[in-house]
C-alpha cells in the first residue's frame, strides 16, 4: 500500500509542470494608464531615449493616455480586454506631410497567449495639391514565445512586421514599399523590456511606476 | 489481498456506503487574473464512501471553463482529481440539512486566446464551501451551496467562487 501511495504521489509530482500561468493572467503587460510612468532605454551604440506618460488627452473622441518619446508622442487606450494606438500615418510630398490615416487600431488583445496572431490593415487614399496619394498599410503581430530578456522573466515576445505602401500618383514617382520587422519582449507589470529591429536595439534600463 | 481490492468488494457488495454526486455550477473569478478572463462553469463528478452517516471522506474529477471577459476569444479550461470530505449535521433530513465540503487536488489549467496557447500548468488546488443538501425523492438528494477555492499557482493564488448545485444518491447503506 505504501508503495502503492508513493508511486502515485511520484507519477503525479513527475507529471507536474508548473508554470506562473496565473501570474501573467494578472500582470498587466503594457502599463501606460499611470501618469509618470517613466521606462529609460539604452539604445545600442546611440546612448539612451526616455519614455514617459505625461497626461491624458483625447484624440479621436476618445480618452486616452500620451506617452513622450524625445520630441514625439504616441497615445494608448489599454482597458476592456485591448491596447489600442493612434496610428497617425501622414506622407512627404511637396514639402508638406500630408495626412493618409488617423484612426485608433487594436495593437493586442489581452491575454495575450503563445501562438497568437493578429493582424491589423487600412487601404486608403487622400488628394493634396491635386495629387492623389494613396497609403496601403498592414501590420502583423504574432507571439512567438514566452522566456526571460533582458533579465525580465516571464516575457512574452511579439514578432511584428509593418508594411507600408504609399504611392503619389504623378510623373516621377513609383509605389514605395517599406517593410519593418520589429522583435518585442513585454514583462509583467513593466512593459517593453527589449525591443529589436535591424537597425537599433532598445534594451530597458530602468523602469518607474507612476502614480 | 491488497487493500484496494478489499475496499473495492466492499463497496460492490454493499457493504460500505457511499455517495455518488454529480454538481455543475457557475464560478466567477476572483482577483487581478480575473481581469481578462470571466465567469465559467464547473462540474464535478464524485464518489464519497460514508463511514459515519454524517461524514464523507472519497474523489473527485473536477472541470472548468472560463470565457473571455471582454469580446475576445479566450479561453481557460481546467481539470484535474481531488479527495474530498463533507460533513452533514442532518443527514436522511427531508429539507434541511445543513453542511460543509472541502476538497483537495491537483489542477491542470490551460489558456487559450487569438489561436494561440499557453504552456498548460499542473497546480495544487483546494476549495471548501457550505451545503443545503435536502431530499428530491426517489433516493435522490439535492443541495445547493457555494464554494471558495483556490489554485496554488506559481506565482500567485488564482481564487474564485463558485455556485454549486448537486445531485446524488446514497447505495449501499
Amino acid at each position: 500500500m505504501k508503495k502503492l501511495i508513493t508511486a502515485a504521489a511520484a507519477v503525479l509530482l513527475l507529471s507536474c509542470d508548473r508554470n506562473p500561468l496565473f501570474l501573467r493572467l494578472g500582470a498587466d503587460y503594457y502599463p501606460v494608464a499611470s501618469i509618470g510612468s517613466q521606462w529609460e532605454y539604452d539604445v545600442q551604440g546611440d546612448g539612451s531615449v526616455i519614455v514617459t506618460v505625461i497626461d491624458q488627452t483625447v484624440m479621436g473622441d476618445r480618452s486616452c493616455y500620451r506617452l513622450q518619446t524625445g520630441a514625439g508622442y504616441s497615445y494608448w487606450i489599454n482597458s476592456e480586454g485591448k491596447l489600442e494606438h493612434w496610428e497617425d500615418h501622414t506622407v512627404l510630398f511637396n514639402g508638406y506631410e500630408v495626412e493618409v490615416y488617423r484612426a485608433w487600431v487594436t495593437w493586442l488583445d489581452w491575454p495575450l497567449a503563445t501562438g497568437s496572431t493578429s493582424t491589423d490593415s487600412a487601404s486608403t487614399y487622400t488628394v493634396s495639391q491635386g495629387v492623389t496619394i494613396s497609403h496601403k498599410w498592414r501590420r502583423s503581430t504574432t507571439v512567438a514565445g514566452l522566456g526571460t530578456a533582458a533579465g525580465w522573466p516571464d516575457c512574452y515576445h511579439l514578432t511584428e512586421t509593418e508594411t507600408t505602401i504609399n504611392w503619389i500618383q504623378t510623373g516621377g514617382f513609383t509605389p514605395d514599399t517599406t517593410t519593418v520587422t520589429r522583435d518585442i519582449w513585454l514583462a509583467p507589470d513593466v512593459g517593453m523590456v527589449l525591443k529589436a529591429t535591424p537597425d537599433s536595439v532598445l534594451t530597458l534600463q530602468s523602469y518607474h511606476q507612476g502614480s | 489481498m491488497s487493500p484496494f481490492a478489499l475496499l473495492g468488494i466492499a463497496m460492490v457488495s454493499g457493504l460500505l456506503p457511499l455517495d455518488i454526486g454529480l454538481s455543475t455550477g457557475p464560478v466567477f473569478p476572483v482577483g487581478a487574473w480575473g481581469d481578462n478572463i470571466g465567469t465559467g462553469i464547473e462540474a464535478r463528478a464524485s464518489l464519497a464512501w460514508k463511514p459515519w452517516e454524517r461524514v464523507g471522506v472519497g474523489a473527485g474529477i473536477t472541470g472548468c471553463l472560463y470565457g473571455d471577459a471582454w469580446d475576445g476569444d479566450a479561453s481557460l479550461a481546467c481539470i484535474g482529481p481531488e479527495i474530498l470530505t463533507d460533513l452533514f449535521l442532518r443527514p436522511h433530513a427531508r429539507v434541511f440539512n445543513p453542511g460543509v465540503e472541502a476538497g483537495f487536488g491537483l489542477t491542470r489549467s490551460r489558456m487559450e486566446s487569438a489561436g494561440g496557447a499557453d504552456p498548460a500548468t499542473w497546480d495544487p488546488a483546494w476549495r471548501a464551501g457550505v451545503r443545503w443538501d435536502f431530499s428530491l425523492g426517489g433516493g435522490l438528494r439535492g443541495a445547493v451551496g457555494f464554494d471558495f477555492r483556490g489554485i496554488l499557482a506559481s506565482g500567485g493564488s488564482a481564487d474564485s467562487f463558485g455556485l454549486v448545485f448537486r445531485a446524488s444518491r446514497e447505495v449501499g447503506r
